[in-house]
């Protein structure tokens, strides 16, 4: 009844597929079962119907899982606030929690797969016979039976009007081809024929990525690196998610992996939109992630010694090596401070008084002149709830004495401290006549990187071009078909003209019109000639 | 507009200058009043004329004017209306595109990455796609519903943030985020056109008035009740406080942010507004009193009544809800606030700093502005049933029209999708993490190859094609919005 039952229709135009058998789609007769359960059960695997409802069931499933918070998306804090204790393990038992890596998901989208594996087998051979043996001739009847139809009366002899009529057709539509049977001549033309089989490259394409992801699945997986500037390592650490939300709320397990080859972690920074806010001691934009424009890696790949290469690692600029991809994910600065810059104020003895600034990096000492001292950081860090950048420096003088171990700040937060400490809790003081700020510090990044492993990523991306190929051409092109029957008559040769297309049968018709308006200018007045002008 | 005319009338000319006169006179009416709101508060803002902020408030003032035009034309198949209306969508849109050239130039990237940038590309695209299907199917009723809806969508957008100075977190720094938000937009107008093509099929095709009735009050009871249900828990985190306390909570805030109850972890100040829970107790009540009755299969009459009643009291609720926030009677909220709650504050302070507003509850909103509107479409539809239903283009028409509108959509959802998963995959290494949004994505797209697969395979057209495409809207709509505003996910900042 459609416009588009492409596989219906074809039986309406080819006389002798009314009889065959795969004409009339299987399902209907899916009655009892002659072949053993095997051929029934085939029988059902290919049924529309199966198909429909295994969508359905899908569909509500599914959107059971956007309700209900999935563990890989949610932390087990969370659910744990969101459901009672009891309610958390009779749901996770279930499988509810974690509804798209249940096995019983994972069955409907392979029972999905079977139905759309035996669905297209059952009809394949159907759309196959379009292209290996097309209806080059069809009776008159069946002509004038088309959904549209012609009669042209040309004055011209038989070879003339053939010639004619198959220009008119090549330009219209496709090569065309004369079949004489029963002693009569029916030239026939067709586009798009390849059409016919867009639908089964959709559900080839659906295979190729159900095959993509199964690959993944089972070759690839998912795990993290945690390194710090400077630090390489060859392991990462696997993402456990088959553990049930009681024990993933306790201790985490971690489970090693070995990579074949070392990620050294060279430099890290961030970038702010607003450069001048980069210190560290404007902590408050560090905060807020909205300003950070983005976390850069100076990343190096050693394999057995020998540096294969360097590349930057940020958000959405991952680094690729050996099938393994590693994505910036986090970025952590609660390890210390690497490089300080210090401000030394020393007043001298006469009164006049000096200043200097010493930038260092962690490990090194200096020497503060005019006060005859080493300083050493020691200690670094930041203190979590200020956000406030700290070091601890040991002062070495000459004369031999133990070192004094000075904790120094920001200039604000010294006199701030010094106003809050009293004799209970004495602060320690540089030595009389020396002041020492801290004015810019830089932290030693971390950074947390995910690493993916997935051999079946391609075999997506090539099932989703074929996908959409496939939409394309099941949408936008039709099978389109057109026979010319020549009766030599008294007078000239009658052209008995009909055609139809698998879908978008407004289109054609106004095709069919223009080729029929083509045909010249040879008087006709067919009545059904008259229906088209009309349209 | 004019009465006055120079020369004589024929007694047809009369007839249609009466009939159109009541639809010109309020669309005029509505726009003078627009106009009267939104020019004073382009001039206080003192952003100038072509501001995105003031572009957008002169297109809405046009699409209303328009839009009354567009429905009173379901009515009055006078073609003036249409010619009229065609004017003011022409102006209306072009101050759209410049208010999103404006937002553009401003954020310095293409409008489509949050809620706001999505709702006026999307209007965008549905005022423009509304247009060339005009051309290609001569389809004049489509652009009764289709401008209306892309009204409803630009009023609504205004009471979300729209933030252009705001700075994308580096993992929406792609240029895969416009390729796959671009798709997504213009898949979802046209899924919203087989919508609306499904609709007027349905209308032709005679379903009862009572069916529309009933799905009418079920969106008012599901809307209400989900609210009250996700949407309106109080300090102690209770649900259902319409339908049990009549109360309607809102949260206070201090300088456009939620205000965080010391000691209590997630948890904001919230108060009641004044009147509001209990209009919308009794909207709900009459919503489901309705229900009720259109199962019992009450007399038509009785129907109808309650449909108005439950109607009264929709636009009672939104115009409380409006009317409170925009006097922003803060005073008699913090009166209703509970002791030990309000003990935490000082509550002068609070009252003299804290303010209320209709952006914090946009989704709240939303859904019963599309609840009223729904009534009120159903409303003009039964008291013109017949006048409608024979306006109507040809059902066949408009079947096509709904399946030719689904074989675009889908490419467009499958392409969204794939692009997503590229995008997601370049960014976090995996190109599917079953998150809500992709899910939802996926959801829609199954019931999308549903339908083609019963049509193409199995001939469904006609009814069951229109309730395919409409379910099909529905996951649309719960995917775009639904699940950003429920159910947080990778696509939280979205």
């Amino acid at each position: 009844m459609s416009n588009e039952s492409s596989w219906i229709e074809g039986t309406t135009t080819q006389a002798p597929q009314k009889l065959s058998p795969t004409a009339e789609r299987g399902e209907e007769k899916a009655g009892p079962a002659n072949g053993g359960f095997l051929d029934a059960s085939i029988r059902f695997l290919s049924t529309v119907r199966l198909g429909l409802y295994l969508l359905i069931i899908l569909v509500v499933i599914s959107f059971i899982g956007t309700i209900i918070p999935q563990k890989p998306n949610t932390s087990p804090e969370n659910l744990q606030r969101m459901f009672a204790p009891a309610n958390l393990v009779l749901l996770d038992r279930i499988g509810i929690l974690d509804i798209f890596h249940a096995w019983w998901f994972k069955a409907l989208l392979t029972l999905l797969g079977l139905n759309i594996v035996f669905a297209s087998l059952d009809r394949f051979s159907h759309a196959w016979r379009y292209i290996r043996r097309p209806a080059r001739w069809l009776t008159e009847t069946v002509i004038r039976a088309q959904h549209q139809h012609a009669e042209i009366h040309f004055q011209t002899s038989l070879e003339e009007t053939e010639r004619a009529v198959k220009g008119r057709l090549r330009k219209c539509l496709g090569h065309p081809e004369e079949t004489e049977r029963e002693g009569r001549k029916v030239i026939f033309a067709q586009r798009h024929v390849y059409s016919r089989l867009a639908a089964y490259a959709i559900h080839l394409s659906l295979l190729v990525i159900f095959a993509g992801g199964l690959i993944g699945l089972e070759l690839g997986y998912k795990a993290r690196v945690s390194l710090r500037e400077g630090e390489s390592t060859s392991k990462v650490i696997l993402f456990d998610t088959t553990r049930s939300v009681v024990e993933a709320a306790g201790e985490p397990r971690f489970l090693e992996k070995e990579i074949p080859f070392t990620l050294q972690l060279d430099k890290a920074e961030v970038v702010f939109n607003n450069p001048k806010d980069s210190s560290l001691l404007h902590r408050d934009d560090i905060q807020s992630p909205g300003v950070v424009k983005n976390w850069y890696c100076t990343m190096s790949v050693w394999e057995n010694g020998v540096k294969q290469s360097t590349q930057v690692v940020a958000v959405n600029q991952p680094l690729s090596h050996r099938g393994f991809r590693f994505f910036q994910s986090g970025f952590d600065f609660g390890n210390g401070l690497k490089e300080f810059t210090f401000q030394v104020r020393l007043k001298g003895a006469g009164g006049q008084s000096s200043e200097a600034v010493y930038k260092v990096r962690k490990g090194d000492s200096f020497e503060i002149k005019d006060a005859h001292l080493v300083a050493t950081p020691v200690r670094s860090g930041i203190m979590p709830q200020a956000d406030l950048p700290f070091v601890f420096l040991s002062l070495q003088s000459s004369d031999g004495k133990p070192p004094l171990q000075l904790p120094v700040f920001d200039e604000p937060t010294t006199q701030k401290m010094r106003q809050g400490a009293n004799d209970a809790s004495p602060l320690p003081k540089p030595p009389d006549g020396m002041e020492i700020f801290l004015i810019d510090a830089t932290p030693e990044f971390s950074t947390t990187l995910q690493v993916s492993r997935d051999p079946g990523v391609n075999t997506v991306w090539a099932g989703c071009i074929l996908l959409m190929l496939g939409l394309m051409v099941a949408f936008y092109f039709s099978h389109q078909r057109v026979w010319a029957l020549l009766i030599p008559v008294e007078d000239g040769t009658t052209v008995v003209l009909g055609g139809d297309s698998s879908k978008n049968r407004s289109a054609f018709a106004r095709k069919f019109q223009h080729l029929v308006d083509l045909m010249g200018p040879q008087e006709e007045a067919s009545p059904v000639r008259q229906d088209f002008k009309e349209k | 507009m004019s009465r006055v005319h120079t020369g004589p009338l024929t007694e047809g000319d009369g007839a249609a200058q009466k009939k159109i006169l009541w639809p010109m006179l309020s669309s005029v009416l509505g726009m003078v009043l627009l106009a009267l709101f939104v020019i004073p508060n382009i001039l206080k803002s003192g952003a100038g004329l072509m501001s995105p902020g003031a572009l957008l408030s002169l297109a809405i003032i046009f699409y209303v004017g328009s839009s009354a035009l567009l429905i009173s034309y379901l009515l009055r198949r006078v073609e003036r209306l249409l010619q009229v209306a065609k004017g003011l969508i022409l102006v209306g849109f072009i101050f759209h595109t410049g208010a999103i050239v404006a937002h553009w130039m401003v954020a310095g990237r293409p409008p489509i990455s949050n809620i706001f940038e999505m709702l006026i590309s999307f209007a965008w695209a549905l005022i423009a796609l509304d247009y060339v299907f005009q051309r290609i199917y001569k389809l004049k009723i489509l652009s009764s519903f289709s401008v209306p809806i892309a009204t409803l969508a630009v009023l609504l957008s205004t009471i979300l943030p729209a933030d252009p100075e705001r700075t994308l977190p580096p993992a929406l720094q792609s240029v895969w985020l416009y390729i796959h938000v671009t798709f997504a937009i213009f898949s979802y107008v046209a899924c919203a056109i087989a919508f609306v093509a499904s609709i007027l099929y349905l209308v032709k095709d005679r379903v009862k008035l009572e069916t529309f009735g009933m799905i009418t009050q079920a969106l008012t009871v599901t809307t209400i009740a989900g609210i009250d249900w996700l949407g309106n828990a109080d300090t102690a985190h209770r649900h259902f406080n319409i339908l049990l306390r009549g109360e309607f909570f809102l949260s206070l805030l201090y300088k456009g942010r939620e205000i965080a109850i010391p000691g209590m972890e997630k948890t904001y100040l919230v108060a009641g507004l004044p009147f509001a829970g209990n209009a919308l107790r009794v909207s709900l009540l009459v919503a489901v009193i309705g229900l009720v009755l259109y199962l019992a299969k009450a007399s038509s009459k009785t129907l109808l009544r309650v449909t108005q009643l439950g109607f009264l009291a929709q636009l009672a609720s939104v115009a409380v809800i409006l009317a409170a926030t925009l006097s922003n009677s803060t005073q008699q909220m913090i009166d209703r606030i509970p002791g030990q709650v309000l003990g935490q504050f000082d509550a002068a302070a609070l009252a003299k700093a804290a303010t209320v507003s209709i952006k914090s509850i946009p989704f709240i909103f939303a859904g019963l502005l599309v609840a009223l509107v729904t009534t009120l479409l159903f409303l003009i539809l039964h008291s013109r049933h017949e006048a409608i239903v024979s306006s109507l283009p040809d059902g066949k028409l408009l079947d096509e029209v709904n399946y030719k509108v689904v074989t675009i959509a889908f490419p467009l959802l499958t392409l969204m999708i794939a692009t997503g998963a590229f995008w997601a995959n370049r960014t976090w290494g995996s190109y599917w993490n079953w998150d809500p949004k992709e899910v939802g994505a996926l959801i829609t797209w199954l019931v999308y190859a549903a339908y083609l697969h019963m049509r193409i395979v199995r001939g469904w057209a006609g009814r069951r094609a229109a309730y395919f495409a409409i379910i099909g809207f529905v996951f649309v709509l719960f995917t775009f919005i639904g699940i950003s505003y429920l159910l947080p996910g990778l696509h939280a900042y979205a």
